[in-house]
């Protein structure tokens, strides 16, 4: 928030900046890059594995990170660590508990490098600039905006400007394209699109490339209209130059993430249904300013929908629940695609950090509440003082209410470092995907085809399948995987054409536990149909660990026993599965109804970070906020469209 | 009131006394410099404050950032001295050298000054003569990992069924030829593979966990069944196809690592010997650690 919170102000100026700016000349289509694309991936589907990575990370080349939350960390180390290696970080020496596979740096591309830039090179032509003279005497004020009445007015900074911008931009790339180890580690060029409709309303994106990227990334000093950011991957496509944009925290988007209107106040209609479909078939639902799933005042009957809750704007205020969830809007895309024979919400789940650090580290004990968002909790936990200071504060545990965080924000980047972020923040989220291998084509293939899902920071692996017939005993067999491709559809994808007389959809549904974590407590399947203008929506519970029962009266699965000592933070995988396999069939289909299916996998209860920091510090633990979660994980949804299928 | 004035001497004596007092030394020597330096700092705008259009126009951003909107003028001006308030507390704050015993000071200024000196030196790109030379002298640490390929037969081992997963798993264990290549039907569906190539233990580690699975596999025999060894998730007899211990790879394959590895160290070379040349400058005196 403490970012978002400059970044709306410096967004709602940037439009300023675009009447000004001149405009870069159109790159020529480099050819050459088409032919370079890396070599098909030929493995059989069944041979497909998870692969957990990060999509969305900013380092010291960020304008906020760097001027505002004092994290000089670049991209070399943020992949260095992102791999495992330990890595330095103000003065200490800290690891990743456990390598990731995949990796995308996602910085901001407005001002990209610049703030670091001046502190590198004070003797350079950006430091000499009027601009870059305000920035180093004060960050806060240029990063806030004023920065943008000098680069309209001021052409030796407006220049020098661009050239910084430029050789950042480079360095992203070749940093990216530096650290791509084809079976190991795999990393994608990428950058964030920073866009704030009225200054408060987050509609950002990351930008997410196949193999090369662009001449020049897209930013919201180009435009803050979202069909501009599609423009602009449509063009670069035509050039061999393949990218998708991930929108993430539409919680903060006021409603306006998932609108039934396009930018300029007008209806979606099919184009634009059609060209967000094509250019954002996925969306971030798990990272640390809260989860976007949805939110009990949405979905009141869904006994999991409280968690994680972060419902205020990035700026401070009320937001607005309507339009800024994902289930819903998978629910508004059923009404969309009956309208206009379009969805504009057809997309897949992922998950991811969005840390400031580059620093990327999903784990729970990660996670302590500083400004700066990663941690290793065995190196740079917060000393008893901070973390006395980041437990004692005021929780409204909706997130509704909460003002932004450091309205009174310091300016000192020291400070900054030992500035807390709210306790109904979470830790970061992570995306897992099913590849044939780890490179660049397989996991980006999986993107696109949306065989995907997201968790709250968890490794636990969910998959699902759908189709017609499938038979019963399938999933008990080894190689029932091989099957299930061959008779159905994998998660992301539209069920395979109905035909007359075919009985009601299968499901086949697997969560394995993440092998360091904690137990699962359910598998659920959660249903989104059509209902006349409106859809609805139910949630059924389909396996849970064996030592419950279903309330044959309530029809609901008590809940799993919280075996969290909140005295030590340690739990006990006593209870709960280590795996959850089952063959469901939608009791409630009607064929003439389009309806759209997702999976839920529960963990068992653990320790919410604030109650492990509390007691690694020997603190009391905070009021007014759950001491535990159930972590999660969602697979990406299979459609139902009558007389549609793949 | 009498004062004994019989002594003409005494005013002198005690003017004199007053005189020879180191005290007084002092106060004089400070009333001197304090003059001095007021003058020499009034005359080098020390004392003057300049307002400028662009810090007008900084504060105005920043209330603007904060409220939305233009601050009043009667609002501007309460900034504006709120402002030169600001300043006049930081000059005398310099001026008494409250920064030097700052810790937050210190440390951003240390901050700005690594940044200055890292990037002083880019080394040159090495040529294959130096590479190998480095190369030569680290080649362990650019050995391949151990491997190796293996089938396996899983029995899912839930929370009381422990004990009755491991004896399923003896009992197919009983059952195997040391022929059978593979048996995955004899178990449980397996939530991945059940033939793996080219395992590493760091792969063991990210799929079993820090289990007994995740080292034996590298310890079990080749060519035949062996286990059951406990992962994650419950039980696995395996049957490892091939093993190959970590072995020495060539330069020509790691060259680019190589290269890395000596431009990284090259670049801490260069800051630690920059460093190291300023640091001459300085005598470093005190306890011993």
């Amino acid at each position: 928030m403490m970012i978002d919170t400059r970044m709306s102000a410096l967004a709602a100026l940037a439009g300023l900046a675009a009447c000004s700016q001149p405009v870069p000349p159109e790159t020529p289509p480099p050819a050459i890059q088409a032919q370079r694309a890396s070599p098909p991936v030929t493995a059989a589907p069944e041979t497909r594995r998870a692969y957990f990575g990060e999509l969305h990370l900013h380092t010291g080349y960020s304008f906020d990170a760097y001027a505002l939350m004092g994290s000089r960390a670049d991209p070399d180390a943020a992949y260095r660590f992102g791999r495992g290696e330990a890595v330095t970080y103000l003065g200490d020496t800290v690891r990743r508990s456990r390598p990731l596979d995949f990796m995308a740096v996602t910085d901001h591309s407005e001002y990209l490098g610049s703030f670091m830039r001046i502190d590198k090179e004070p003797q350079g032509g950006l430091a000499q600039s009027k601009g870059g003279k305000l920035m180093a005497s004060n960050p806060l004020a240029a990063a806030l905006g004023q920065l943008v009445s000098v680069l309209s007015g001021d052409e030796p900074t407006s220049a020098a400007m661009d050239d910084a911008m430029a050789s950042a931009w480079k360095y992203e790339v070749d940093t990216a394209n530096r650290y791509n180890q084809p079976g190991k580690f795999t990393t994608f060029v990428a950058y964030e699109w920073t866009t704030m409709q009225e200054g408060k309303y987050n509609l950002h994106r990351n930008v997410i490339f196949a193999d090369e990227g662009p001449a020049a990334p897209f930013t919201a000093t180009d435009s803050r209209r979202p069909e501009d950011l599609w423009d602009f991957l449509d063009a670069q496509r035509a050039m061999g130059i393949e990218g998708l944009a991930i929108p993430h925290n539409s919680n903060a988007s006021g409603g306006l993430m998932f609108d039934w209107k396009k930018s300029d106040g007008r209806p979606i209609d099919e184009a634009y249904a059609q060209q967000r479909a094509l250019n954002e078939p996925l969306v971030e639902v798990y990272q640390h300013k809260g989860q976007s799933e949805t939110s009990p005042l949405l979905s009141p009957e869904d006994d999991f929908a409280d968690f994680e809750r972060s419902e205020a704007l990035l700026t401070g205020g009320k937001g607005e629940v309507n339009g800024s969830f994902t289930r819903q809007a998978l629910g508004r895309g059923l009404v969309l695609e009956k309208k206009l024979g379009a969805n504009p919400f057809a997309f897949g789940f992922v998950g991811s950090s969005d840390f400031h650090n580059g620093l990327s580290d999903s784990a729970e004990s990660a996670y302590a509440g500083n400004g700066l968002n990663s941690t290793d909790p065995q190196v740079n936990l917060p000393d008893k003082a901070f973390a006395r200071q980041i437990l004692s504060q005021k929780v409204d545990p909706t997130g509704a209410g909460a003002p932004a965080a450091n309205m009174n924000r310091p300016t000192d980047p020291e400070a900054l470092r030992h500035t807390a972020a709210l306790l109904n923040w979470s830790s970061a989220g992570l995306t897992g995907v099913w590849a044939e291998e780890n490179t660049r084509p397989a996991i980006y293939a999986a993107l696109r085809r949306r065989e995907t899902f997201a968790t709250s920071g968890t490794q636990l692996r969910l998959r699902m399948f759908g189709g017609w017939n499938l038979p019963g005993g399938m999933m008990q067999q080894a190689g029932w995987v091989a099957r299930a491709y061959r008779m159905g559809v994998p998660m992301g994808a539209d069920l395979p054409l109905r035909r007359e007389g075919n009985p009601a959809p299968t499901l086949l549904l697997e969560a394995a536990k993440d092998p360091i974590g904690a137990n699962l407590d359910r598998l659920q399947v959660i249903k989104i149909w059509l209902d006349g203008e409106d859809y609805k929506e139910k949630v059924f519970d389909v396996v849970w660990s064996s030592e419950r029962q279903r309330d044959p009266r309530t029809g609901k699965v008590p809940a799993v026993k919280n075996t969290v000592d909140l005295a030590t933070a340690k739990y006990e995988n006593s209870v709960g599965a280590t795996m959850l396999r089952a063959l469901w069939q939608d009791p409630e289909f009607d064929p003439a109804v389009p309806a759209v299916y997702y999976a839920r996998a529960l963990e068992i209860p653990t320790p919410r970070w604030p109650t492990l920091l509390a007691v690694a510090r020997g603190l009391p633990l905070p009021e007014g906020i759950a001491p535990t979660l159930q972590e999660r994980g969602i697979s990406s949804p299979i459609w139902y469209t009558p007389g549609k299928g793949s | 009131m009498v004062t004994s004035s019989g002594d003409a001497g005494g005013p002198v004596r005690v003017f004199m006394r007053v005189v020879k007092e180191p005290l007084v030394h002092f106060l004089l020597v400070g009333v001197v410099l304090w003059v001095a330096s007021s003058h020499y700092r009034a005359a080098h705008d020390d004392y003057r404050i300049v307002v400028t259009a662009q810090t007008i126009e900084r504060i105005k951003a920043d209330y603007r950032a904060e409220y939305g909107s233009d601050p009043a003028p009667g609002r501007l001006r309460n900034l504006v001295n709120a402002y030169v308030d600001g300043e006049i507390l930081y000059r005398e704050g310099q001026a008494r050298g409250l920064a030097a015993d700052d810790e937050i000071v210190r440390r951003r200024i240390i901050q700005k000054t690594a940044f200055m000196i890292e990037g002083v030196d880019t080394p040159a790109p090495p040529s294959d003569d130096v590479l190998r030379a480095w190369y030569d002298a680290r080649a362990e640490s650019y050995a391949s990992q151990g491997k190796v390929s293996f089938t396996h037969v899983f029995f899912a081992a839930e929370p009381g069924t422990e004990q009755q997963s491991r004896k399923r798993a003896l009992a197919v264990l009983d059952g195997l030829k040391p022929g059978t290549l593979r048996a995955p039907v004899r178990g449980d569906p397996f939530p991945d593979l059940s033939d793996f190539t080219d395992f590493t233990s760091a792969d063991a580690r990210r799929l079993f966990g820090t289990s007994a699975m995740a080292t034996a596999l590298f310890a079990a025999p080749v060519g035949r069944w062996a286990g059951p060894f406990r992962s994650a998730y419950g039980w696995h007899l395996v049957r490892v196809s091939s093993a190959q211990a970590g072995r020495p790879q060539p330069f020509e394959r790691v060259r680019d690592q190589v290269r890395e590895d000596w431009i990284e160290q090259a670049r801490k070379d260069a800051n630690a010997r920059h460093l190291a040349e300023i640091r001459a400058r300085y005598t470093v005196v005190g306890a011993d650690i």
